[in-house]
């Protein structure tokens, strides 16, 4: 008999929702509404900036695009980049990337509390149906504009792709939580990297120079873990938690690369495996409910990887059993691990990601990775597997 | 039981589907739920997909296997009735004579009955209730159980 069965791939009981989901109604919106409040956005991104003092420039490299950051003052600035810090670029070491010369992306951050200047009303205020399931607003032409609004801490994040400009305005930088701290701008950066051909992916990734094994499945199944153990041994580090994907594997691109987008690794609450990174954690004075996250680049520089081309991809689970094991798996379970925990952390989500992510299992071997107690042995085992793979 | 000469589509674009090695992984993008079909209830998705109604796939797989039966036919019907129900799959008006051709030009070897997989462990990701509370400026807002699992992040 046909079943509807509820559970899950790695023996963890999941909630069915009973509640009936109706569809919200569409809507259209002219985009040229979006591009004036763009504009209005820009000028009020201005008058922050002159209400305390001038803008601060940061630049970074992601994954080869020049990205500048424009501060209406220093209020925001150590809440968000100490993420992406190991990507700052400076003129010294880029000199193409002056002040005079157009980056990729800019992106114009202020606050309401330390500027006094908040962003103008909303145009889409009085429609009930604006907000999607993340907060994005929904109606406009997204190939040229994407707006959404977080409602965790009250920011709007803005992009104009054909003007490769975006805003991201916070009311109150204090109110700017731990995880933006740890992985800044993603919305904005999944957005605009997307155009480029790079996946903002939810994935772990560590190698050897020669290809690395991407570590794919939802938080708690053991790829942070397995990331961070490898930080021990020889292994190099991309990314425990989110990393950049190239490919664009369906148009027969050369191989999938991953690349390295933040260098900050969350321990869990209860993570026993790691003990010796907590006292490196960078919020040490942190709330109860914050985790604790270690800014990599500071401690372990020479383990990081800015990319390594994606040989493997291994869905781990932990065992609780001593040894690691690594075996051949579908590339269907691989999917199921990468997929939904990719296409739901963020608004945007679509079928050609989806498309890119099963081509990626399709191409590359696929392997499930029994994650053993003995930490030592993860990578170790995964060294060995990609040695194969790669010879 | 529904019709089983009613022939259907994916529901797109809320729906994606990708076949692989005889088994395939769907995602309703709208409801937070991601899915996945076994051998033969893969088989009998690419035949929806390639616009195949009930009665056709059931004739198909009847030729396929000699001990397809009453309850092999049953549980075929079961699984048309639950990809409607999910809605994965919309009544379509007439083929969709652009549809892709099946992934798998053969069921499996042996009958096993379809099996539709679901998974709900990523609905906490969206907001599934509408979004309706705003401020006078426009700006939503989340209610406090929402605000407290953030913090889980």
């Amino acid at each position: 008999m046909a079943r509807d069965v509820c559970s899950n791939i790695f023996g963890v009981d999941v909630m069915v929702s009973t509640t009936p989901i109706e569809p919200l109604p569409e809507v259209r919106r002219e985009v040229t509404e979006a591009l004036r409040y763009g504009e209005a956005l820009e000028r009020t991104f201005e008058r922050a900036a002159n209400a305390v003092g001038g803008v601060e420039v940061r630049d970074f490299a992601i994954a080869g695009c020049a990205i500048r950051l424009r501060f209406a003052g220093s209020a925001a600035i150590a809440k968000m980049t100490p993420g992406i810090a190991h990507l700052a670029i400076t003129a010294a070491e880029a000199p193409s990337l002056t002040p005079d010369l157009t980056p990729d992306l800019t992106i114009d951050i202020w606050d309401g509390a330390s500027t006094g200047v908040e962003v103008p009303p909303a145009p889409w205020r009085d429609d009930p149906n604006a907000y999607g399931a993340h907060g994005e607003v929904r109606g406009y032409d997204e190939t040229r504009v994407s707006i959404a609004f977080n409602m965790f801490f009250d920011a709007l994040s803005f992009l104009d792709r054909d003007r490769d400009y975006a805003a991201f305005y916070v009311r109150d930088v204090a109110a700017i939580p731990f995880w933006e701290t740890a992985a800044p701008l993603r919305v904005l950066l999944h957005w605009w990297l997307s155009g480029r051909g790079l996946h903002f992916t939810h994935a772990a990734m560590v190698g050897i120079e020669a290809g690395g094994a991407l570590l794919v499945g939802k938080g708690g199944s053991g790829k942070s873990t397995t990331a961070l153990a490898c930080l021990d041994s020889d292994l190099r580090y991309v990314s425990d938690d989110y990393c950049l994907l190239s490919g664009c594997l369906l148009s027969g691109a050369p191989e999938p690369r991953a690349y390295s987008l933040y260098s900050s690794a969350k321990i869990r609450p209860g993570n026993t495996h790691l003990p010796h990174l907590l006292p490196l954690a960078y919020n040490q004075e942190r709330e109860p409910d914050e985790k604790p996250f270690v800014l990599l680049h500071e401690h372990f520089p020479e383990k990081l990887a800015p990319s390594l081309p994606v040989k493997a991809i291994l869905v781990p689970h932990v065992t609780g059993q001593p040894d690691t094991q690594i075996a051949p798996t579908k590339a269907t379970a691989a999917l199921l691990a990468l997929a939904p925990s990719t296409i739901f952390q963020l608004p945007g989500g679509d079928t050609a990601q989806f498309q890119e992510m099963a081509a990626l299992v399709r191409a590359v071997p696929c392997y499930s990775i029994a994650l053993g107690t003995d930490l030592a042995q993860i990578p170790r085992a995964i060294a060995t597997l990609l040695e194969q793979v790669v010879s | 039981m529904a019709n089983a000469s009613r022939i259907f589509r994916v529901n797109a674009p809320d729906v994606v589907s990708e076949t692989i090695d005889g088994e395939t992984v769907i995602i309703h993008l709208f409801k937070g739920l991601y899915y996945n079909l076994n051998p033969l209830g893969s088989y009998v998705w690419t035949q929806v997909e390639a616009g195949a109604t009930q009665a056709e796939v059931r004739e198909r797989l009847a030729q396929q296997y000699a001990n397809f039966g009453e309850a092999e036919a049953t549980s075929v019907a079961q699984l048309f009735e639950k990809i409607v129900a999910e809605e994965l799959v919309v009544e379509a008006e007439c083929a969709d004579a652009g549809a892709e051709p099946p992934a798998i030009a053969t069921p499996p070897e042996t009958f096993e009955a379809p099996v539709l997989y679901k998974y709900a462990d990523m609905q906490d990701m969206l907001a599934l209730d509408p979004i309706h509370d705003v401020d006078e400026a426009g700006w939503p807002s989340l209610p406090p159980e929402a605000v407290e699992a953030s913090k889980t992040f």
